[in-house]
């Protein structure tokens, strides 16, 4: 698996992201790691490194997005066809990324999403889980295509979307904006079903009023990319002619 | 109209006890003050053309003053509106000039200054031509002061939206700095890692 890189944002992760790493070297021996340090105010860049990832470590702190950004251009200039994303917390297994793969390798899609909802056993809320769901529905009518989790950072990225991602991504929440622009350029995703596991340090970036807020934020996001000005360049068509 | 009255009162209280004559040597002593304070800070090269010009004004204003005492008076008789209007100037230099120096010392960029310099300048046209203003206060319902403020408040609501702009620029620039430099430190530690490889 030469051409597959695992980009692991993290933020403060300094208890979580080494085993992490070794998690990830045990389940997909031969498959490099990137951590992207967030512009960290721990040693979550050293522990990273000594566990044996590449580290990104960003000079200042971007956000979620910046940072897989960040990765997702590391991932295009060192030449990878795909590209998995993980979130560093720990939340996504590194024993699930095969299941991913298999399903990136058998589908065209350029995206294949890891859905917590395709199967069973989740670790969320109510609260969020009906907030999650309500995003759904909004997504699905939007894409005209069924997405059940859209807010899961479990993501294969193939290269002709790398291409498109590493020039441009949303900032905040990424997620459910990054599915509905990549929709209107002509990319295509679907899911596959993948077990999460609660966080193992730290606390998500997302509680309390920040829901509210959250909501509020991706709902105006994902109305404005609808009328946004895409960069046609970047459109399915012409990447996957580069590529 | 009271407040004209305490204005009064005031003049009255300095020109009172000292006498016509005591006012004019108090004025001519303030101008000659003025004066000698800039001459001093010039010599001593601590002071700018630009304030000197204002301390000049001033110290000529008050020579004026000690000229001729009437003017004191007049100057008590103007109205309501000249009043504002001459506020109204005074504001519109002063942002101006704020403005103009700012950019002469390279503190602010020519881009941003073009529309601090158009509020000084309506604001300098609001004043001296209130014939003009008198239209366009008809035309929305507004007195001549609602009208000046809603001008001033529609350049300040233009000059924050453009820093806002300017703002999400910058911060996207700043990410695709943090991104390039982040990966060139990356690269760099991987050629490292080869030529310590190549050549231990």
């Amino acid at each position: 698996m030469k051409d597959v890189v695992v980009i692991i944002p993290a933020f403060n992760e300094e208890g979580s992201i080494g085993g992490l790493v070794k998690e990830l070297a045990d389940a997909c021996p031969g498959v490099p790691a990137l951590v992207i340090c967030d512009g960290a105010s721990d040693r979550t860049a050293l522990v990273a490194r000594e566990a044996g990832a590449t580290v990104l470590d960003l000079p200042c702190n971007l956000g979620v997005g910046g940072a897989v950004q960040a990765g997702f251009q590391y991932a295009l200039a060192n030449g990878y066809q795909l590209a998995i994303r993980i979130d560093g917390d720990g939340q996504h297994p590194p024993s699930e990324i095969p299941t991913l793969l298999k399903a990136a390798r058998e589908s065209d899609a350029d995206l294949v999403i890891g859905s917590r909802f395709s199967s069973a056993g989740l670790h969320t809320t109510l609260f969020r889980f009906f907030g999650i769901k309500m995003l759904a529905v909004f997504l699905s009518i939007i894409c005209r295509r069924r997405v059940t989790d859209p807010t899961s950072g479990f993501w294969a990225v193939k290269r002709p979307l790398l291409q498109y991602f590493a020039r441009e991504y949303p900032v905040d929440y990424p997620e459910p904006e990054a599915i509905a622009l990549l929709c209107r350029l002509g990319y295509t995703f679907t899911e596959a079903g993948v077990q999460f596991r609660a966080r193992q340090a730290g606390q998500s970036s997302i509680h309390g009023w920040g829901t509210v807020y959250y909501a509020l934020k991706v709902g105006f996001a994902l109305v404005v990319d609808r009328v946004r000005v895409l960069n046609k360049g970047l459109s399915r068509r012409y990447t996957v002619e580069w590529t | 109209m009271n407040a004209v009255k305490t204005m009064q009162g005031w003049v009255d209280a300095i020109v009172a006890p000292l006498g016509p004559m005591g006012a004019r040597v108090l004025f001519v002593a303030i101008a000659v003050f003025l004066l000698v304070t800039m001459v001093l800070a010039v010599r001593a090269n601590r002071i700018h053309v630009f304030r000197s010009v204002i301390l000049i004004a001033l110290s000529l204003f008050f020579a004026a003053l000690a000229w001729d005492l009437r003017l004191l008076l007049e100057l008590n008789r103007i109205t309501f509106l000249g009043r504002i209007r001459l506020l109204m100037g005074v504001l519109s230099f002063v942002v101006l000039l704020v403005t103009f120096e700012a950019v002469r010392r390279a503190h602010l960029r020519e881009r941003y200054a073009l529309l601090w310099m158009s509020t000084g300048l309506i604001l300098l046209l609001c004043a001296i031509f209130t014939d003009v203003l008198d239209f366009f206060c008809a035309l929305f319902g507004m007195q001549y002061v609602t009208f000046v403020v809603a001008v001033i408040f529609t350049f300040l609501l233009l000059v924050a939206f453009h820093f806002s702009i300017a703002l999400s620029r910058l911060s996207d620039d700043r990410a695709r700095l943090a991104q390039r430099c982040a990966n060139l430190e990356a690269r760099v530690e991987e050629l490292e890692k080869q030529h310590r490889r190549v050549e231990p």
